[in-house]
C-alpha cells in the first residue's frame, strides 16, 4: 500500500470556515470568496465546479496554504493552518498535501523520475538524502509502475504526452504520502481519452487507497466521479445536485463588485 | 539536496549563463596573468637590486668618504656581533670612459658610474660575482680584476721587448724602475699624483730611467657593464645565439677618467680641488645583471685602484653589510648602527637596501595595487552581468519557483538554490579562468614570440624593459585570493535575484504564465 491511512473514515480532515478573499488592484477590489464554508472528511472525494473566474483556483490555493484568506479559518486535521509560520506551511505542503495543476507544472530541467522525487528531495537535507535516496527511489519506482510510466522515467517533460505528464504530476503529489490531494483542473488540458484515464486514476486512488481528494473542474462528467459535487458561485459554495441547477457558463463578471 | 541538483541542471541547460561564466573566466585569467607578470618583474627587480647592493649599506655623506677602512669594518663587527655575515667597503663615483672599438679609429666617450670594490668580500655581501660573464671569475671572484693568461703574457712580452730595446740603446745599465705599484691597503698617505709636474720636481734628481710608455705598462683590470661592451644586432631574435655583437672583449684597453676626491687637502696643506685623473685599464670581464640600466652604466675597478687614483688611501665611501638573517635582524641592525658613535648621522647614512631603493619599490607596489583594483572592477562588471542574467532567469523561472513552493520548498531553500547557482557559475568560471591564466603565464614568452612573429610587432620590447624574458612569478596565495574574490563576487551578484525568487508569493508564482 503506497498511501498510509491517516484517519478513520468519516472523521473531519479539512475544514474551511467563513473564508473571505479579495484581490485589490489599486482602487478596484474583486471579492472572490465571500464566506466559503467547507468540510471534507477522511477518504472523501469532493469536486468543486464553477464558472471560469469564479475563484476555484483561489479557493484551492487558500485551502492548500499557498495563499492566505483575508478572514476566516482553515483547519487541517484539527489544526488551524492558515496563520501558521511560513516554515510550518512549507512542511505541511510538503508532507500533508499534494498539488496537481492544469498545466502539469513539471520542472523542465529534470527527468520524469527526478520530478517525481522532488518532494522527497525537498523533505530531506542533502546529507539525509544520501541516506534516504534509495528508499525514496524505490517508492518513486513503485508509483511509476502503478501509473505505467516506468518506460519514460528518464525522459524530460518535453518528450512526454499530456497524459503522461499529468500522471507524473500525480505521482509527484503522492510520493511523500500526503493526507490530501488538491487537484486544479487535472484534465483541463487533456484530450478526452487521457482525461478519462486520469479520472479513473483519481477514482481508483480514492476508492482503493482511501486518498482524500479535492478536485476543481470544469468538466461535469469528471465531477460525477466524485462523491460530492460543490458549486462555487458568487463567492460561496453550494451543493450542486445536478448539471442543470445553474449553467456552468456563469459570467465571471457577476462576482465583481 | 534539490537545490544542488537544480542548480547543476540550470548550469547545464541555460546557455545564457555561459556568458557570465566566460566573463568571470576572462576576469580571473587576466588577474592571474597580470599579477604573475608584475610579481615576476617585481621579484626579479628586487632580486637584482638587492644583489647589486647588500642587506645594509652605510654610506658616507661626502664623496671623500671616511678614513680608516679596517677600523670601520671592525667596528661594524663589534656593533652587530653575530648578526653580520660579511662586510665589504666600496667607493662609488662618476667617471668618463673612453675607448675605441677595434678596427675603428673613432673614439667613444661615455659617462659611467665607477665602483671600486674589493672583489673577495664583495662577492660575499651580494651577488656581484654571479653577474660576471666569465665562468672562471664567477667561481673565483677574488681574482676577477687580475689580468691573466694570454692578455698578461702579451703585455709582459711587449714590456720585455721595450726593455730590451732600452738596454740596446743605453749602454750604462740602469736599474729599471719597477712598475708603479698600487698603494697597499694600509697606506695612509696619498701617493703622489703621476700627472703632477710639481711632484716630479720633488723627486730626487737621480738619473731617471726612461718612463715606460703607458700602452706597454701592465694595466689594472676593469669590469665593464655588458651593454657598454656590446650592442644588440638590429632585428635579432631573442633566441638567437649571436644576437649581441661584442665591440670590446676581455684584454682590450679602455681609458677611465676620474676626479680625485673633492676637498682633499693639497700637498701644500691648502684645500685642494678635484683634479681629473686618467688611467688605462684592461678589460678582465663583463658584468651582466640583465638590468639594462645598470649594464649600460656600471664599471667596476678594484678598490685599491680607486683609492690610488682618487687619492683616497685607506678611505672608502660606503660599507656593504650582509646579515645572517635579514628579515629578522634588519631593523635591529639599523637601530644599532645609527645610534653608535662610530657612524654619526651627520656623516653617515645607514639604510637597508629596501630603504635605499624605496621609491622604485614603492612605485612597483602602487602600480600593482592600482592594477588589481582596476582588474577587480572588471570582475565586478562581470558580477553585474551575472546579476542581470540571473534576474532574467528568475523571472523566467517564476512558475517553477511557485511549483517548488507548492511542493514545500522553503524561503531558504529557494534562496539557496539561486545562491548555489551563482556559486556554481563562479566556481566554474574561476576554475576555467585559473586554468587559462596559469597556461598563459607559463607559456607567456612563447605566446609573446608567436604574437610578435604573426604581427611583426614586438610586444615586449627588450630595450625598454630590464630583462630578456618576461619574468613571471605564479604565487599560489594570489591565485587562491583571486579565485575567492571572483567566486564571492559571483555569489554576491546572485544575492539580489535569489532574494527576489525567495520572496515570490507562491500562489501568484504558480499562476504565472
Ligand atoms: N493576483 C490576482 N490579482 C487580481 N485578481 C486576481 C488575481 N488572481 C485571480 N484574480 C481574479 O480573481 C478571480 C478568480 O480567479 P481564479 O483563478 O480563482 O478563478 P477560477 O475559478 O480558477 O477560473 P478558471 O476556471 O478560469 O481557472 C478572477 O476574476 C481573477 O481575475
Ligand atoms: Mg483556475
Amino acid at each position: 500500500m503506497l498511501i498510509r491511512k491517516q484517519g478513520k473514515e468519516g472523521e473531519l480532515l479539512l475544514e474551511a470556515r467563513e473564508v473571505h478573499k479579495a484581490y485589490r488592484k489599486g482602487k478596484h477590489e474583486i471579492q472572490v470568496l465571500r464566506g466559503v464554508n467547507l468540510q471534507v472528511a477522511f477518504g472523501e472525494f469532493v469536486a468543486i465546479v464553477g464558472a471560469s473566474g469564479s475563484g476555484k483556483s483561489t479557493l484551492l490555493h487558500v485551502l492548500g496554504t499557498l495563499d492566505v484568506p483575508d478572514s476566516g479559518e482553515v483547519w487541517l486535521a484539527g489544526r488551524r493552518v492558515d496563520r501558521l509560520a511560513a516554515w510550518e506551511k512549507d512542511r505541511l505542503r510538503n508532507r500533508e498535501m499534494g498539488f496537481v495543476f492544469q498545466f502539469y507544472h513539471l520542472l523542465p530541467e529534470l527527468t520524469l523520475l527526478e520530478n517525481v522525487l522532488m518532494p522527497a528531495m525537498i523533505r530531506t537535507s542533502a546529507l539525509g538524502w544520501l541516506w534516504q535516496c534509495w528508499r525514496a527511489r524505490k517508492q518513486a519506482w513503485q508509483w511509476l509502475q502503478r501509473l505505467h510510466l516506468t518506460a519514460r522515467a528518464r525522459s524530460l517533460p518535453k518528450e512526454l504526452s499530456g497524459g503522461e505528464m499529468q500522471r507524473a504530476a500525480i505521482a509527484r503529489a503522492l510520493i511523500n504520502g500526503p493526507r490530501l490531494l488538491l487537484a486544479d483542473e487535472p484534465t483541463g488540458n487533456l484530450d478526452p481519452e487521457a482525461a478519462r484515464e486520469i479520472a479513473e486514476l483519481l477514482h481508483d486512488l480514492n476508492r482503493r487507497d482511501g486518498l482524500t481528494i479535492i478536485m476543481v473542474t470544469h468538466n461535469w462528467e469528471l465531477a460525477q466521479q466524485a462523491e460530492r459535487v460543490l458549486r462555487l458561485a458568487e463567492g460561496k459554495l453550494t451543493n450542486a445536485a445536478s448539471q442543470d441547477n445553474t449553467p456552468l457558463v456563469l459570467m465571471s463578471g457577476e462576482n465583481r463588485k | 539536496m534539490y537545490k544542488w541538483l537544480l542548480a547543476w541542471r540550470y548550469l547545464r541547460t541555460r546557455y545564457l549563463a555561459l556568458a557570465s561564466i566566460i566573463s568571470v573566466m576572462l576576469g580571473v585569467a587576466t588577474l592571474i596573468v597580470v599579477n604573475s607578470v608584475m610579481a615576476g618583474f617585481a621579484s626579479k627587480l628586487r632580486d637584482r637590486l638587492r644583489g647589486l647592493l647588500s642587506d645594509i649599506i652605510i654610506e658616507h655623506r661626502s664623496d671623500n668618504g671616511f678614513f680608516g677602512v679596517e677600523d670601520k669594518v671592525r667596528q661594524v663587527y663589534e656593533i652587530l656581533g653575530d648578526r653580520v655575515a660579511a662586510v665589504s667597503p666600496a667607493i662609488e663615483t662618476f667617471g668618463i670612459l673612453q675607448f675605441s672599438y677595434p678596427h675603428s679609429r673613432e673614439v667613444i666617450t661615455r659617462p659611467v658610474i665607477v665602483i671600486g670594490v674589493e672583489p673577495g668580500s664583495r662577492a660575499r655581501v651580494g651577488q656581484f660575482c654571479q653577474y660576471l660573464y666569465t665562468a672562471e671569475n664567477r667561481e673565483h671572484p677574488e681574482a676577477c680584476f687580475e689580468v691573466r693568461g694570454e692578455i698578461a703574457r702579451r703585455f709582459r712580452r711587449a714590456m720585455e721587448q721595450w726593455r730590451w730595446m732600452q738596454e740596446l740603446r743605453r749602454p750604462p745599465p740602469v736599474p729599471s724602475r719597477p712598475v708603479p705599484m698600487a698603494p697597499t691597503f694600509h697606506d695612509a698617505v696619498p701617493p703622489p699624483f703621476q700627472a703632477d709636474p710639481e711632484s716630479q720636481a720633488v723627486l730626487p734628481p737621480n738619473p731617471t730611467p726612461p718612463e715606460l710608455p703607458a700602452e706597454l705598462r701592465e694595466p689594472s683590470g676593469i669590469i665593464l657593464g655588458y651593454s657598454i661592451a656590446t650592442y644588440r644586432r638590429p632585428n635579432a631574435h631573442v633566441s638567437d645565439a649571436d644576437k649581441d655583437i661584442f665591440l670590446l672583449r676581455p684584454g682590450d684597453r679602455v681609458t677611465l677618467m676620474l676626479l680625485t676626491a673633492f676637498d682633499l687637502p693639497g700637498h701644500d696643506g691648502s684645500q685642494g680641488i678635484p683634479r681629473p685623473m686618467e688611467e688605462t685599464f684592461a678589460i678582465t670581464d663583463l658584468f651582466r645583471s640583465e638590468m639594462s640600466e645598470y649594464d649600460a652604466r656600471l664599471v667596476f675597478i678594484h678598490l685599491k685602484d680607486m683609492q690610488r687614483l682618487r687619492g683616497m688611501a685607506n678611505r672608502a665611501k660606503s660599507l656593504y653589510i650582509k646579515l645572517r638573517d635579514y628579515s629578522q635582524d634588519a631593523t635591529e641592525a639599523i637601530r644599532l648602527l645609527s645610534s653608535s658613535d662610530a657612524f654619526p648621522p651627520q656623516s653617515f647614512v645607514v639604510q637597508t637596501w629596501e630603504e635605499r631603493q624605496g621609491s622604485l619599490l614603492a612605485a612597483i607596489s602602487i602600480e600593482r595595487g592600482i592594477l588589481n583594483v582596476l582588474l577587480f572592477l572588471i570582475i565586478a562588471v562581470a558580477g553585474f552581468g551575472i546579476l542581470a542574467i540571473f534576474y532574467t532567469i528568475v523571472v523566467e523561472k517564476t512558475r517553477d519557483i511557485g511549483i517548488l513552493k507548492a511542493l514545500g520548498a522553503s524561503h531558504g531553500g529557494i534562496l539557496g538554490l539561486y545562491l548555489g547557482y551563482g556559486l556554481f557559475l563562479g566556481l566554474v568560471g574561476a576554475g576555467l579562468g585559473t586554468a587559462l591564466g596559469i597556461a598563459i603565464t607559463v607559456y607567456i614568452n612563447e605566446i609573446e614570440q608567436a604574437i610578435a612573429r604573426w604581427t611583426g610587432q614586438e610586444v615586449f620590447n627588450r630595450s625598454v624593459y630590464y630583462f630578456d624574458q618576461i619574468p613571471t612569478d605564479l604565487q599560489g596565495s594570489m591565485v587562491v585570493l583571486v579565485n575567492a574574490g571572483a567566486v564571492l563576487i559571483a555569489v554576491l551578484a546572485s544575492v539580489f535575484p535569489a532574494l527576489r525568487a525567495a520572496m515570490l508569493h507562491p500562489a501568484r508564482a504558480v499562476r504565472w504564465e
